[in-house]
């Protein structure tokens, strides 16, 4: 009885083979969109662009300037005295933060009193803002302490009292704190959601709208034999889609892997299936394509985004957005997906993720199964 | 209700039934749709309808478009529900148990080729329904082979279902719908769009399967020249049948009460005819007029010929169509046809007023060109051609029409007449050739040109989610009409066209031959001298068809505007002056109607034609001496170069073997001439 859905299957495997957008849509698509993000979306932020209007131009401010540039986090774009070069810097996005040293910068520093610089940051990214505020005002505490050490030195006090209490910080699953190792499979998750579902989205529906459905309509083929059939070629998509991605983010992106290569294929199937079958629940239920689309676009991707812990850890979300972030699948898998690359953790820790995928996976199948009727009107 | 088959004396309305249950039977079947934003709506698309066919019968459902012909077909396949009735296939009763009877059936949707995978060849789409229907291989190879043969598609095997021709779609639509050998077909309008040679294939293949197998053919049409081809037909309109019969028993009822006639002035024999008793439709075929009566036929051509104010050259009745049939049902409603047959079945329901079908009072135009001014448009075609890369879609075509005069353009699909018209509309460039629109150069004048010229689209480019007035008030600006300008015309059209009542209506929710005004309403609004139909009649039912024709005929006649029309309808091609026949981009042939006719049978012979009382076996002995001799319905018939010669041999042959026929020479018809230049160029 399978050979039916076989049929069915190989038939749908040849169209996708030779319709360009589908198969640009299943392959080419998610490696661009893997790239786009892998390389753009970069939570770190390092290299801003930084400026001084140096008031003082003396040994002292040029020394002050020095502990900005020798940290991998500002890179000097320019030191001026002109305010308006300063606001034209800003107006075109060259500099991110301009730093004032006032003309008595070295004067007062010498003579023992105290000194204010004025750091002007481009806040239309509060973000990034935040972090710049946070990197300035630890470069400049830095810069104080040392000027403490050598003041108190100069006085005859070893170097012991400057600074009583020392921090020893390390990090554990992603020492190097670099954001790619979170947003590469978090990435994984995301294709693997939008892909699959909008692909299962299209397969039935636009059989509705061609008018060969009734091909299908009109065979003894029972509903579950024309469900497989379509289903079965999407999934294999799918499967090769994590198999791409997967690649990607060992060779291209260097993503620190320290699991298990088959914990995390076994656990990327179950969710393409869950994903294929979300689309085609969607396939089955609508009549047009268009609609089909924006319906799986909206119910899957935007909620992924925002509440699977792509961005930010679910726990720090709000009651409603942990709410929905337990109602999606992308959530289940993201936990998964971190925890096999990042913490090599395996089906010890996650069968209970697993089997609620596999659960919601049945759902899924069995609302399509029943709501696909051979019989219209 | 009993099937008329049953009828005594039946040897000829399909096979022998006596004693067997029908293979499919309808009865009482209601179906209706829910329709509108929140679904209120309700249209009723079945109306309780019951008929039944016998094994091996080939029954054709006619009727216009919306007439509910397809949820009829949709129904029996098990592909839609039904909200009441009885509908049984082979004894199983498809509304409760619709998975059981679709091993049994073929069922081909709708539109060219709408069952096709586009991007798979011909071998695939043909492997795919194979292995759909789990057909085992003894049965598959043989029938394939001989399938792909009648069809003459076995060269096509590897090229994509996406780039074949209409008409091979359809033939490859058929093949798959056929691969499992299903012993019951239903066939949705297999033949609309198709040209008439691949046409002709496909009913070869139908009669096949009817006389190897037994298969009982279920089909709608919307072209009556199909259904004749059919043992039986029934007729639907909004949802009910409204007479059911063989297409000899029905045309029979109307024996003798259609005339034909001809004079000097056919249009004011028109008009004159119209208002007289006793006339319950007149239409215009080229020079000539026919009139159907309401009563005998007889009485009718006295009245006429002692009118002394009507000047006609000749009258004599004539042998009545299907399409006859239909006008006058859809006329006369529920009454019994007089000199009644009784294989005829009227069913006792009037049809409600067809929205704005039912009358046939030929339109004036009073407001057209300010009242009757001479337009005078003329059309001057001289060698164009038109190329896409390596493909010649116009090849070299030269011809011209003159004011007033109407120009047909035949030929299969692909031959290049839609690619012809929308060159001489000024929609794509030429890429060697001149024409000129009433003395515009198509090329080098295109603004002017849009003003002098309409143009209707094939399939009516309307806004659907338009109302008629919004069509026209778009139109109109489109045109560059001022509002001033258009809108006493606009009105004019509209009242005239029959469509004032439908103003506020969407266009969406119009049937096809309203549909098809509003489109012709709004080529007229900037009164052009010329008008350019590409297939403008295609699905829309004979009523709606003559209308549409009298306004044509009105807007040459009268107006002097000169019209081309492409059209794969033969029946339609009577109604041009002249006609052009397109073939692979080149205009193979062209002259008036009668002209070509004589030239085909001057090169290729008369029809000869056989009508048994048992034409299928018949049919076999024939086709044993003369391969080329074909089933229409009842009818066996082939041409003959040597027609002094077949038809003495033919009559002693079939006396010989104690068949009780008929055998005759017969002019040929549009659709004989057609074939004969399509297949000798």
């Amino acid at each position: 009885m399978l050979s039916r859905a076989m049929a069915i299957a190989h038939k749908e495997t040849k169209e996708l083979l030779r319709d360009k957008v589908y198969l640009g849509m299943a392959f080419a698509v998610p490696v661009v969109l893997l790239l786009l993000f892998g390389y753009g979306l970069s939570l770190d932020v390092k290299h801003l662009p930084i400026a001084f209007q140096d008031n003082d131009r003396s040994a002292i401010s040029r020394d002050y300037i020095d502990s900005f540039v020798h940290s991998e986090y500002f890179d000097l774009i320019s030191t001026t005295d002109s305010a308006e070069e300063v606001e034209r810097m800003f107006a075109a996005g060259r500099v991110r933060v301009v730093i004032d040293i006032p003309a008595d910068f070295s004067r007062q520093l010498t003579s023992l009193a105290p000194v204010s610089v004025g750091v002007t940051i481009d806040g239309s990214f509060p973000a990034r803002a935040g972090v710049i505020q946070a990197y300035v005002g630890a470069i400049n505490a830095q810069y104080n302490a040392s000027l403490l050490r050598d003041f108190v030195s100069d006085l005859g006090l070893g170097d012991a009292i400057s600074s009583p209490v020392g921090v020893d910080m390390s990090y554990w699953y992603n020492p190097s704190l670099e954001s790619i190792n979170m947003v590469v499979p978090g990435m994984l998750v995301l294709i693997l959601m939008l892909f699959p579902a909008i692909l299962g989205s299209l397969v039935v529906v636009r059989e509705k709208e061609a008018g060969t459905i009734y091909n299908l309509y009109a065979c003894p083929a029972r509903r579950w034999e024309i469900l497989l059939g379509k289903a079965l070629p999407y999934i294999t998509v799918s499967f090769l889609d994590y198999l791409l991605i997967f690649a990607m983010s060992i060779w291209l992106f260097d993503v620190r892997f320290i699991g298990d290569f088959w914990v995390l294929s076994i656990a990327a199937l179950l969710y393409s299936i869950c994903t294929v079958g979300i689309g085609l629940l969607f396939s089955v239920l609508v009549r047009t394509q268009l609609a089909a689309m924006l319906l799986t676009f909206l119910t899957t991707v935007t909620p992924a985004f925002n509440y699977s812990g792509f961005l930010s850890p679910v726990s720090s979300m709000d009651s409603v957005g942990q709410g929905i972030a337990y109602l999606i699948p992308a959530t289940y898998f993201m936990e998964m997906v971190r925890g096999v690359y990042l913490k090599g953790l395996g089906f010890d820790y996650y069968w209970p993720a697993l089997l609620t995928l596999a659960a919601y996976t049945v759902v899924i199948y069995s609302i399509s199964l029943l709501v696909f009727r051979k019989r219209v009107g | 209700m009993g099937s008329a088959s049953r009828a005594p004396g039946l040897e000829n309305s399909g096979p022998d039934i006596k004693g067997q249950a029908p293979e499919i039977q309808v009865a009482g079947l209601l179906k209706h749709y829910r329709q509108g934003l929140l679904r209120r709506t309700r249209v009723e698309a079945v109306k309780g309808i019951s008929f039944e066919l016998a094994k091996g019968q080939v029954f054709g459902l006619i009727g216009p478009d919306g007439a509910g012909k397809t949820s009829v077909l949709q129904i029996l396949a098990g592909v839609l529900r039904a909200q009441g009735g009885k509908a049984s296939v082979s004894g199983i009763d498809v509304l409760s148990d619709p998975e059981k009877v679709k091993p049994l059936l073929g069922y081909m949707p709708q539109g060219i080729g709408l069952n096709l995978y586009d991007t798979l060849s011909v071998a695939e789409n043909i492997e795919f329904f194979r292995q759909l229907r789990q057909v085992p291989d003894i049965h598959y190879f043989e029938n394939r082979d001989r399938l792909l043969e009648m069809t003459r598609l076995a060269p096509f095997l590897d090229r994509a279902a996406g780039k074949l021709s209409g008409g091979m779609r359809q033939k490859l639509a058929l093949i798959c719908t056929l691969i499992h050998l299903p012993d019951i077909l239903l066939l949705d309008e297999p033949t609309t769009g198709v040209d008439p040679i691949s046409r002709r294939d496909f009913w070869a293949i139908i009669h096949d399967l009817v006389s190897s197998r037994g298969v009982t053919v279920l089909m709608t049409t919307a072209y009556m020249d199909e259904a004749e081809r059919c043992h039986q037909v029934a007729l639907m309109h909004q949802g009910e049948i409204i007479a059911e019969g063989t297409p000899e028993a029905l045309e029979r009822g109307l024996e003798g009460k259609l005339l034909a006639l001809s004079g000097p002035d056919p249009r004011q024999l028109v008009a004159s005819l119209q208002d007289m008793p006793g006339v319950e439709s007149v239409a215009m075929f080229g020079s000539r007029v026919h009139v159907l009566s309401s009563g005998a036929g007889e009485a009718l051509q006295q009245t006429i010929e002692q009118e002394s104010a009507i000047v006609i050259d000749d009258i004599h009745p004539v042998r009545p169509q299907l399409e006859d049939v239909f006008v006058h049902q859809l006329l006369m409603g529920a009454s019994q046809p007089e000199g009644g047959d009784d294989l005829v079945k009227t069913h006792q329901k009037v049809p409600e007023k067809g929205v704005g079908q039912t009358s046939l009072a030929i339109p004036r135009l009073s407001h057209y060109a300010g009242n009757a001014t001479e337009l005078s448009g003329t059309l001057r075609v001289d060698r164009l051609s038109c190329r896409f890369g390596d493909f010649i879609a116009v090849d070299n075509v030269s011809f011209s029409v003159k004011a007033g005069e109407i120009f047909g353009l035949l030929g299969p699909n692909g031959a290049g007449k839609t690619t012809l018209i929308r060159l001489l509309c000024g929609l794509l460039s030429a890429s060697e050739g001149k024409a000129q629109v009433s003395g515009l150069d198509i090329n080098q004048d295109r603004q002017q040109l849009r003003h002098s010229i309409g143009y209707m689209a094939q399939r009516f480019s309307l806004y659907q989610d338009l109302s008629v007035q919004g069509n026209i008030d778009l139109s109109a600006g489109l045109y560059g009409l001022s509002r001033k300008q258009y809108q006493a015309r606009a009105q004019a059209l509209v009242e005239q066209l029959g469509l004032a009542p439908y103003q506020r209506r969407l266009t969406a929710s119009l049937p096809l031959g309203l549909r098809q005004r509003l489109a012709l309403a709004c080529a007229l609004l900037h009164e052009p001298a010329a008008l350019f139909l590409d297939e403008p009649t295609s699905g829309v039912d004979p009523l709606a068809r003559r209308q549409f024709w009298d306004i044509v005929h009105l807007l040459t006649r009268e107006f002097g505007v000169c019209v081309v029309v492409s059209t794969h309808y033969m029946d339609e091609a009577e109604h041009c002056d002249r006609l052009g026949l397109m073939q692979a981009g080149k205009l193979v042939v062209s002259g008036t109607p009668a002209a070509l006719a004589t030239q085909a049978q001057a090169e290729h012979g008369p029809m000869l034609v056989v009508e048994a009382d048992d034409y299928r076996g018949a049919y076999d002995l024939i086709r044993q001496h003369i391969p080329a001799a074909m089933l229409f319905g009842r009818r066996i018939q082939w041409q003959s170069t040597a027609a002094d010669v077949d038809l003495p041999r033919v009559r002693e042959l079939l006396l010989n073997n104690s068949f009780r026929a008929d055998v005759s020479v017969q002019a040929l018809s549009m659709e004989d001439t057609f074939i004969s230049f399509m297949k000798g160029g």
